[in-house]
């Protein structure tokens, strides 16, 4: 059976503006260690598709055992100007847990970054 | 200030539980903080304010909702900090001092600040050129200067401090950084300037500004959660080093787990080695997480750094009218219905001409939560699903005619809806834009007086 983020990580979602974070939380360090490998930012970016149509970035917190992911323009303008039941993104996070571990890379790296976070949020 | 200093976390929005402070009164802790704001508060309040006149526009009922603490601080025992202000921190804290007043609290000295309403600047700072972009969406503050409702900056934690050291048991700030009603009261009490220290200050109110979502609120680990409906929200033990300890009040339920913890520290964070605000820029890549005990989780290894010279100031705009419209299909065949019901709107809404700038689809039960990330169903497997549209409009006429279109398709469309409910209400749209302004041209203000005084404050 496909392994997925759900079997190694938990992940709780969050919103800044049009800004989604997606802290992913691995069990342990061997499942850190899968997440690393597989769990990148090419893969959620080609995950989410129209949901994740800016940049992607990925950072590393080895001591938590965490990686945490932030998707720009995830959320069609924010919250104040989104039109979803889910204005918040709040699900996102879970929605995660669904991806395949390996999951499709998506073949490009255009628009994705890791380890290299823009710097004007709040 | 004994130590450690307890800190409680009690609301996260101003529709959170009234009584998680109790046992935090109860069993002491020394400042209380209440987030009552959220981005979509202030958009609320500024409706209120046009409507009901310059008294409004801070958060309605804010004496019953902080009611259990008021007795504590009046007699010295906690002290209370709360965005409650919104729009109108003055007219808060004189609600609040009223009700001190009449518990025979008049001496007690509440404070309010102010400041960050900066709505009557933004043209002269158009006007001498400064750049009143908003880096996310593109747009600026020159394309919607016409449909401004408000404009508030984010302001630190300084001046609520300030207010706790001039004596204030109860604070009634307005737009300030949610950490700011955390890191305030730590830094009045310790005088903290190490940027280390104030970091994790600001990393404390981080965790305690959603109530009860660090102490096992929307966790994954929700079914070791003890007792929920008893929830203990939070409470940080903090010590002048800056060491750290969240737990929650003894005898409540929830959990303060390294699980929940860390499931909060990350919340909203972007870059976690440049968290920023208006006091410090927190790096918490190194942070360590420990449980120390049944419900205590210590947090070490918070880094600090300057704070950037520019602050935020989030603009509201009036941006057309939002309709809705929903009806439910059933087996067989839910989610097909659903998508010939779907085409039949669309085909209509062109048809009628009605106005719409941006239409939002969703079947709720298939795809609503996780958009294109959802799996297809296996379609005999689907019972039933609620088709929505939600659309923007230039007008209000065209936004109730999405609601408009519901009713129709019990007479055309496929066998058979079900679940119309009464039309929903068009409500406008205030839209927001994050702009970045030069730090040194947003000056807090701070107001400290006897309640009996401020009761009487007519500003």
């Amino acid at each position: 059976m496909t392994l997925r983020v759900r079997d190694v990580a938990v992940a709780r979602s969050g919103d800044k503006g049009d800004v989604v974070n997606i802290g992913v939380i691995a069990h342990d360090d061997d499942a850190y260690r899968v997440l690393l490998e597989y769990c990148t930012a090419a893969a959620v970016r080609s995950f989410f598709g129209g949901w994740a149509p800016g940049l992607v970035e990925r950072f590393e917190l080895p001591r938590l055992q965490a990686l945490n992911f932030v998707l720009h323009r995830a959320l069609d303008g924010g919250l104040s100007h989104n039109l979803r039941t889910d204005a918040l993104g709040k699900a996102m996070g879970l929605a995660l847990l669904r991806m395949p571990l390996p999951g499709d890379e998506g073949g490009s790296d255009q628009g994705i970054a890791s380890q290299q976070g823009d710097r004007t949020g709040d | 200030m004994s130590e450690p200093v307890r800190l409680g976390g009690c609301a996260a929005g101003w529709g959170d539980l009234r009584d998680a402070a109790i046992p935090m009164v109860e069993q002491g802790v020394d400042f209380l903080g209440y987030d009552f704001l959220s981005e979509l508060s202030l958009p609320m309040l500024a409706k209120r304010r046009a409507r009901d006149g310059d008294d409004h526009g801070h958060v309605p009922g804010v004496v019953a909702r902080i009611e259990p603490t008021l007795d504590a601080a009046g007699a010295g025992r906690t002290c209370v900090v709360t965005n409650a202000g919104g729009l109108n921190p003055l007219a808060a804290r004189r609600e609040v001092a009223r009700e001190l007043v009449s518990r025979g609290w008049g001496a007690a000295p509440v404070g309010a600040v102010t400041g960050d309403d900066v709505l009557d600047r933004l043209g002269s700072w158009a006007g001498r050129g400064l750049l009143l972009d908003d880096p996310a969406s593109g747009m600026s503050y020159c394309d919607i200067a016409d449909r401004v409702v408000y404009a508030n900056a984010y302001l630190g934690a300084a001046p609520v401090a300030t207010c706790i050291t001039e004596g204030a048991r109860v604070v009634t700030a307005g737009r300030v950084t949610d950490s700011a009603l955390f890191l305030g009261p730590l830094l009045a009490a310790f005088g903290w300037t190490e940027l280390d220290k104030v970091a994790t200050g600001f990393i404390v109110g981080h965790l305690l500004e959603c109530s009860g979502q660090v102490t096992g609120g929307a966790s994954n680990f929700w079914r070791q959660v003890d007792r929920p409906w008893v929830p203990g929200y939070p409470v940080a033990e903090v010590s002048r080093d800056g060491g750290t300890v969240i737990t929650k009040p003894d005898g409540t339920g929830g959990l303060v787990s390294r699980g929940t913890v860390i499931e909060q520290l990350l919340y909203e964070v972007q870059d976690p080695a440049c968290y920023i605000s208006p006091d410090v820029t927190a790096d918490i890549t190194d942070v360590e997480v420990e449980q120390v005990a049944e419900h205590r989780v210590s947090i070490t290894g918070v880094r600090g750094h300057p704070p950037p010279g520019t602050a935020k100031v989030v603009v509201g705009y009036r941006n057309g009218f939002i309709g809705t419209g929903s009806i439910m299909f059933s087996w067989p065949d839910a989610l097909q219905k659903a998508r010939r019901a779907e085409e039949i709107v669309r085909y209509r809404l062109t048809a009628e001409g009605v106005a719409v700038e941006e239409l939002h689809v969703e079947r709720i039960g298939v795809d609503a939560l996780h958009g294109p990330t959802a799996p297809e169903p296996d379609p005999d497997e689907v019972n039933e699903v609620m088709l929505r549209f939600t659309a923007r409009c230039p007008d209000r006429a065209s936004a109730r005619a999405i609601s408009e279109q519901m009713l129709p398709l019990f007479l055309l469309g496929p066998a058979t809806p079900a679940g119309l409910g009464a039309p929903q209400p068009v409500r406008e749209s205030v839209s927001q834009l994050s702009i970045l302004v030069p730090a040194e041209l947003i000056a807090p203000s701070v107001h400290v007086a006897p309640a009996s005084e401020a009761a009487e404050d007519k500003r």
